[in-house]
């Protein structure tokens, strides 16, 4: 409802519910304001921004509302007056020792101070009440001096991080800001995740690694390169070095939050390790066969040799054996136009389908379940829907506040400030379970199990949307004659959690709709991970969950751009936008656009080409002679990590493009160095399906150079030496840049027909945009699925691969952590972070550290049928007896996939990351090598 | 990651007891901690961490309540604590140096602290022995403390001469049945109300325009109406007994001589606007009324006048008790609702009112002791009869808490809009001999520095603005012994003490005040120090947050507006090295 009120003797037109604050920069009238942020709730309390009413009296703007016929003044003689004094009254207890003057313009304190004219004393006083650096915390810098008690930092920790690390300690003038009960922040469950730095607006919160690192010369607005929340980020350069992330209110993903790996992992850009020359092994250079002994030492080369070499392996192997003994790994670190162009390389050049990426590894079964459901693989609704709109919450098998951390953060805010229920089924306690309704701890593997037992209760009690199923679904009755069988009792017995907590998790289900499913590789990593991503579609069906604002499925994808290279076709059975091979007339229509004229008649592959794990079991049994890895460390991250290595050691020529020498580079011939998300530009499409641009910042470094160049410039020599002339209108391979490209996809993908980089300058764009002047889509499924009608489907529980025995005695599961990036090549070297958390940590139930005498600062090794790996045992109540957890971040002997079983979903090919069996046992520290 | 994360530890067995003794997940944190720190002397930063673990909230939120009240303590000082009231009465009656001697007598076996005002200035000078009510605190009667002696209670069952007593029991009128059955806790007045409605109740508090006791005089009937007209559910009453005023005793007198009275008003308010329960806060260092308080409760619900169906009727009603753990802020409704709430007691901005989004955002009446106290008395005889007593624009009696250089301090009961001339004169009997009047402390620390020339106006909720305040009824008169500018100086130091430090012209506006003043008194100060003093207490006035804030003018105002010389004469006073 429009108000009517007057400012500063003008009259303005006002939402109700509008702040005087607000109200005024709607007219241009800048109220001073020092404790209110516009993400915070306003406490009132530095009085600053008090405007004079009609009448005389005397209101903070930031609390007081509008209301027809409100009229006041916010500049009087008076006011003035009265913001000088106070800001005198707050300089009293500031000291600015002024070290960090030279990185600021100014802070908004220091601003302050100049409009109104109140002069800071000059110099240090003689004894400062604090110290100037008083908290150990890795990145985040504390200087009480200048803290003036706005409290933005207490509540920005509690509302926006929902942490609530800061509070304010004693009272009256000796009251301060202390985290927890005054220790260090880490002691106090700091995330350093730097919000509370981005609301500070003295510097009494710095980001440490910044202070003293001086103004910047450009700030570049980009998207993290890490999950696949897609926070935009700015980069601040100084000499073509990133000296800072600053974030910013308008970013329509994560507003003024980051995490602590996209505030403070930004670091890896500059690392001495990065690979700055192409390199190719000595065998190679000197025109030998590969040593039988393996292969020998790597020697830095210029561009043309190494391309020239590339060219020459590749074609070689397509003569002697065919396209198809070549195998290419895309990136789902790379932008979409760069994994555009490497599955038009596998397809076009190459004449092959083996194209995949690691979303092999992580959401292969949510896309193949999904797509039988409803005919779309990809989340259906907005991170901000479900955060907004979900009348319930249902997070299973997702660590989101570790893995999706500014999500996970808009999940917390939603329980917090909206109160509704939040039920998370996890087998370990995560964080998040501390904001849970209902916690189901389900044994590993029996998700299936769970999810029918649920949906049985939710029949038996009528609560199923009938309207929904009878005009949106097909396949109900079978699918209910299947569920029948599983009753609570057998489904407790089945997964361990008691019968009136399913009931319970059935009712909260019933009572609050829409409830928005969550998702990630807890679900997905199984060989059941089809199964358990159908019976969640048919959760969402049963409950009429589909379609609609705060619903649907949300599967939260892992890499930053795992969505967008899967959407580009960087997988062996799609072409871009997910346009099946098998369909002649796609196949034709993709013959026409990338024809090239040659010897041999253009023809496309048919025969949809093999995944990741294949790929790896292939060049161990010479199926896959060569293979071309952007950006992934399979040697690493693939499960049975040895098995991998000894597959990949066995291929003929391995090119990996990288920007770290990897666990993988020692099983290559040819490293050509790529560059890091800073020094390129280009698109990336996060989870929600939104496509954002990223902007170069900074120079590549040495002779590295932007992947979509790389990837170009061997195509052009690739058909230059098969003779082959660029025909269709989408064949050439000159590209001026990273727009061009984009064009290029916008011309053969309809989903991301309407997109343009002028468009993305401007606005967000969810996918599907079929046209230039279509707005996007945030939800999927509106009035119907993209199948048409949704199909029910049935999904019996089938038990984990690889059950404890006496022998392996635990289940292990795996994933990740807070602080680290997957393999971890960028976020090891990423010093805060790494300092944040050095080491392998596997977690360990207290009853079973009690059985084995471990004390937390123990070492075990961990053995499974296929491998070994030596780690700190950190014993808490996140996981349960029987149970331990280990993660994937750090190599060789600290690696928990030398222990993962490479037992593929049968549909989707991904491994059961997720459950195998294991032994611990108590190694003293010494043994342990490289020493941790 | 933080090494301590790598280690698992069960909660303190011990803590877990206490919490659960206290209602396990729902144990209100501040009892939690009082009780650990009965055993421990003090809170630690391992009680505080295990509280946090064990009640699932952060440890940040149980350091800022630990380090908030200042019957917490987190360093470690000896389990035993004396501390000793500085309030003004206090150390007109030799506090500070009782502070020094105790000091240099016990040592290290015991901890002295000072605190604000206890609420037993009539005991003056007084202390809270292992949180025991102990007054008149003497040197020689130290051993005795220790086995539990208090020292001498004073008696306010018999009226002095000239009082009128409409709330206080009166023995005269003992063979009153109805006034009889007030004082035997039969809740008279509640049977009369449960036959009354809602409307009906309301119109007759607003008949005997009843005005608030708590010092700020807001009409009752109009406070409560309301609540009464919220449509949200549930709604509570809310009694606020953290009588914290200097000067001000009346509240903890009304709890020990008719507890019965306060949870007949409140369930009366609670029928009338539609609530079903009530929490009385109460100041920590009230710890004998709480007891009484409590004994109050468990006899009416035996009575059936408490809990369920109470009479027969559709109404139920349940009484709880807070103790708070000191903080004169908490007297302030929207500090005592966030520390009623289990947080630090800082106020709230309002908009919005607690009669709209009060104790957990539910409309909420909170009323003095002495209002709700009065309830039963004019539901029962009727406004006409209530209204008849005192003046017309301030009418019913009100308590009154009399002392120093008068014969006869103490307690009494008198009608509203007397003059502090009738008040020395008539009920204290006269200045002590050798004493002349030099000037008047009333209304509390939140209240004004009355010269001889005011003597004659009549106080009531509208006198302020004539120099006079009544706040919450303490009455100090000083004779020419005491210094107005020394006065001052404790009055602000209060002040700076109690802020809660959330908005700036509070947290740093007394402090810096204070500082004026003691430059002054020390003989550093400059004139521009008492222009600067001036301006801050207008600044505070203009732009605090709560009252605590605003009312720090009114002593400040007052003293440079009827005691300029001596600040004058103190600031040469001292540069000559005279004391005051």
């Amino acid at each position: 409802m429009t108000v009517h009120i007057s400012i500063n003797g003008l009259p303005v037109e006002a939402e109700e519910g509008m702040t005087v604050v607000e109200a005024g920069k709607l007219c241009g009238v800048d109220i001073p304001t020092l404790c209110a942020h516009p993400r915070l709730k306003p406490v009132g309390s530095c009085r600053i921004c008090m405007v004079e009413l009609e009448g005389g009296a005397l209101a903070t703007s930031c609390t007081l509302q509008v209301r027809e016929g409100l009229a006041f003044q916010t500049e009087t003689p008076r006011l003035v007056e009265m913001r000088k004094a106070i800001l005198e009254l707050l300089l009293d207890d500031y000291a600015d020792v002024g070290y960090a003057a030279g990185d600021h313009g100014m802070t908004e304190f220091e601003r302050l101070l100049q409009r109104y004219g109140v002069k800071r004393r000059i110099g240090s006083p003689a004894r400062l009440p604090h110290p100037i650096n008083a908290d150990p915390n890795p990145v985040i810098w504390v200087d009480m001096n200048k803290c003036v008690l706005c409290t933005r930092c207490v509540r920005a920790c509690a509302e926006i991080q929902g942490r609530f690390v800061w509070g304010v300690a004693e009272r009256g003038h000796r009251a301060r800001i202390v985290p927890g009960s005054d220790t260090g922040l880490l002691e106090a469950r700091c995330e350093s995740c730097g919000t509370c730095v981005a609301c500070c607006p003295t510097g009494a919160l710095d980001d440490r690694m910044s202070v003293g690192a001086g103004k910047p010369d450009q700030v570049v607005s980009t998207v993290c390169n890490y999950c696949g929340v897609g926070c935009r980020l700015n980069l601040n350069v100084r000499n073509g070095r990133i000296i800072r992330v600053t974030s910013d209110e308008s970013s329509p993903v994560n507003g003024l939050q980051l995490c602590v790996k996209g505030r403070y992992g930004y670091d890896f850009v500059h690392s001495p390790d990065r690979l700055t020359r192409p390199h190719v092994r000595r065998y190679l250079l000197e025109n030998r066969v590969r040593p039988a002994g393996g292969r020998d030492e790597l020697v830095p080369v210029d561009w043309d040799t190494a391309l020239a070499i590339i060219t020459e392996k590749f074609g070689e192997i397509k003569t002697e054996s065919g396209p198809d003994a070549i195998a290419v790994l895309a990136s789902a670190k790379c932008t979409n136009e760069e994994n555009y162009l490497i599955q038009k390389f596998a397809r076009q050049v190459i004449g092959t389908n083996n194209i995949d990426h690691c979303a092999r590894l992580c959401h292969a079964s949510t896309v193949e379940g999904l797509v039988l459901c409803f005919g779309s693989g990809a989340m259906s609704n907005t991170m901000d829907d479900v955060a907004r709109n979900a009348q319930a919450l249902f997070i299973i098998g997702s660590n989101t506040t570790e893995q999706h951390p500014v999500f996970g953060t808009r999940l917390r805010q939603a329980v917090i400030g909206r109160g509704i229920p939040l039920v998370v089924a996890d087998p370990r306690r995560i964080d998040i379970t501390e904001f849970a309704t209902l916690h189901l701890k389900h044994r590993p593997g029996t998700d299936v199990a769970l999810l029918n037992g649920i949906m049985h209760i939710v029949i038996a009690n009528n609560q199923h949307d009938r309207q929904f199923i009878d005009e949106r679904c097909e396949g109900f009755a079978e699918f209910r004659e299947m569920i029948a069988s599983y009753t609570p009792e057998r489904v407790s017995e089945e997964t361990g959690v008691a019968v009136q907590d399913l009931k319970r998790a059935a009712e909260i289900f019933s009572r609050n709709r829409p409830m928005a499913v969550i998702w990630s590789m807890g679900i997905t990593q199984h060989t059941t991970g089809v199964l358990n991503v159908m019976a969640l579609g048919n959760l969402q069906m049963l409950l009429g969950n589909m379609g609609i604002p705060g619903g649907g499925v949300n599967p939260l994808r892992g890499q930053n751009n795992v969505q967008g290279a899967c959407d580009v076709g960087a997988l062996p059975n799609y072409f871009p936008g997910y346009q099946t091979i098998k369909d002649e007339g796609v196949r034709a229509g993709f013959n026409a656009v990338w024809e090239t004229a040659g010897e041999v008649p253009f023809e496309l592959d048919a025969a949809p080409g093999l995944t990741v794990t294949e790929m790896i079991a292939g060049a161990g049994e010479g199926r896959i002679r060569g293979m071309y890895i952007v950006g992934e460390n399979p040697a690493m991250t693939d499960p049975d990590a040895g098995h991998a290595q000894k597959n990949l050691a066995a291929c003929e020529f391995v090119v990996l493009q990288e920007i770290f020498p990897s666990e993988t580079s020692a099983m290559a011939d040819v490293l050509l160095p790529g560059v890091s998300w800073a020094e390129k530009s280009g698109t990336f499409t996060n989870t929600d399906r939104c496509v954002q641009l990223v902007r170069q910042a900074v120079d590549p470094v040495g002779d590295a150079r932007a992947d979509w160049m790389i990837v170009a410039e061997l195509a052009r020599r690739m058909l230059e030496r098969e003779g082959r002339k660029p025909e269709g209108p989408q064949a050439a391979w000159e590209y001026c840049s990273p727009g061009a490209i984009m064009d290029e996809i916008a011309a053969v993908m309809p989903i991301y027909a309407g997109i343009r980089y002028e468009r993305l300058e401007r606005e967000a764009l969810r996918w599907p945009v079929p046209a230039t002047d279509h707005p996007g889509t945030p939800i999927l499924h509106v009035g119907r699925f993209t199948r048409g009608k949704g199909r029910f489907q049935i999904t019996e529980h089938i038990p984990a691969r690889e059950l404890p025995d006496e022998e392996y005695p635990f289940i292990l599961t795996t994933g990740r952590v807070l602080y680290h990036w997957h393999g971890a090549e960028m976020t090891r070297r990423a010093q805060a972070l790494s300092e944040l958390y050095p080491e392998t940590i596997v977690e360990i139930s207290p009853e079973d550290a009690v059985k084995l005498k471990l004390d937390g600062r123990s070492t075990v090794r961990v053995t499974s049928r296929r491998g070994e790996m030596i780690a700190r045992a950190m014993v808490t109540e996140r996981v349960c007896s029987g149970l331990i957890f280990g993660n994937f971040h750090f190599p060789g002997a600290q690696n928990v996939n030398n222990l993962t079983i490479a037992a593929l979903d049968p549909v989707a090919r991904i491994p059961e990351y997720k459950v195998c069996a294991v032994r611990i046992e108590p190694v003293d520290r010494e043994r342990v090598n490289p020493p941790i | 990651m933080h090494p301590k994360t790598l280690v698992h530890r069960p909660v303190d067995p011990e803590v877990v007891e206490v919490i659960r003794s206290l209602g396990g997940p729902d144990a209100e944190i501040v009892q939690v901690l009082r009780t650990l720190q009965i055993e421990h002397g003090h809170l630690n930063s391992h009680l505080i961490a295990e509280v946090a673990r064990e009640l699932h909230i952060p440890d940040s939120r149980v350091y800022g309540i630990a380090t908030f009240y200042s019957m917490l303590t987190t360093p470690a000082p000896p389990a035993r604590t004396i501390r000793i009231c500085d309030g003004p009465y206090c150390m007109m009656r030799g506090a500070g140096d009782l502070i020094c001697s105790i000091q240099a007598r016990l040592g290290g076996s015991w901890t002295i602290t000072r605190t604000s005002c206890l609420g037993l200035c009539d005991r003056a000078p007084a202390a809270l022995v292992r949180d025991s009510q102990v007054g008149p605190l003497q040197l020689e009667h130290l051993d005795r403390y220790e086995i539990g002696w208090c020292g001498e209670v004073s008696d306010y069952r018999r009226p002095r001469p000239g009082e009128i007593r409409a709330l206080l029991p009166d023995p005269a009128q003992a063979d009153d049945p109805l006034e009889s059955a007030f004082t035997k806790g039969q809740f008279p007045a509640l049977k009369k109300a449960l036959r009354m409605d809602g409307v009906a109740l309301l119109r007759e508090i607003d008949n005997s325009k009843l005005r608030g006791r708590g010092g700020a005089g807001f009409p009752a009937g109009k406070k409560w109406r309301f609540v009464a007209s919220q449509q949200r559910k549930p709604k509570y009453v809310v009694c606020n007994a953290d009588e914290s005023e200097p000067l001000s005793f009346k509240d903890r007198v009304i709890l020990d001589l008719c507890p019965q009275l306060v949870l007949e008003g409140m369930a009366i308010v609670a029928h009338a606007i539609g609530a079903e329960e009530g929490y009385v806060y109460i100041r920590g260092e009230y710890g004998t009324q709480v007891q009484r308080l409590l004994g109050a409760i468990a006899e009416a619900e035996e009575r059936g006048m408490l809990g369920t169906r109470i009479g027969g009727t559709g109404f139920s009603f349940k009484v709880h008790v807070h103790q708070g753990a000191g903080a004169y802020i908490c007297g302030e409704e929207t500090a005592l609702l966030e520390s009623l709430e289990g947080k630090r007691g800082e106020p709230r901005v309002r908009p919005p009112f607690p009669a709209d989004r009060g104790y957990r955002g539910q409309p909420t009446v909170v009323s003095n002791v002495e209002t709700l106290a009065t309830v039963p008395k004019i539901i029962a005889r009727g406004s006409e009869w209530y209204r008849g007593l005192g003046n017309p624009n301030s009418p019913g009696t009100k308590l009154y808490t009399l002392l120093g250089e008068v014969n006869r301090p103490g307690l009494f009961e008198a009608p509203l809009g007397i003059s502090l001339r009738e008040i020395i004169e008539n009920f204290g009997e006269g200045m002590r001999t050798g004493s002349t009047f030099h000037f008047a402390l009333t209304g509390g620390a939140a209240g004004t520095l009355v010269p001889p020339e005011l003597l004659d106006v009549p106080i009531d909720y509208d006198s302020g603005a004539r120099g006079v305040s009544l706040g919450s009824g303490g009455m100090l008169i000083c004779d020419q012994s005491v210094s107005p500018l020394r006065m001052l100086r404790e009055l602000v130091r209060f002040f700076e003490l109690e802020s809660c430090g959330k908005c700036t012209p509070c947290r740093n506006g007394t402090y810096q005040s204070r500082k004026i003043l003691d430059r002054i008194l020390e003989g550093g100060g400059g004139s521009d120090d008492i222009v600067r003093l001036n301006q801050l207490a207008t600044l505070l006035r203009e732009t605090s947050l709560c009252g605590l804030g605003m009312s720090v003018c009114k002593p400040v105002h007052s003293a440079l507006q009827y005691f300029p010389e001596a600040f004058e004469r103190g600031r040469l006073a001292a540069q000559q090295g005279a004391g005051l």
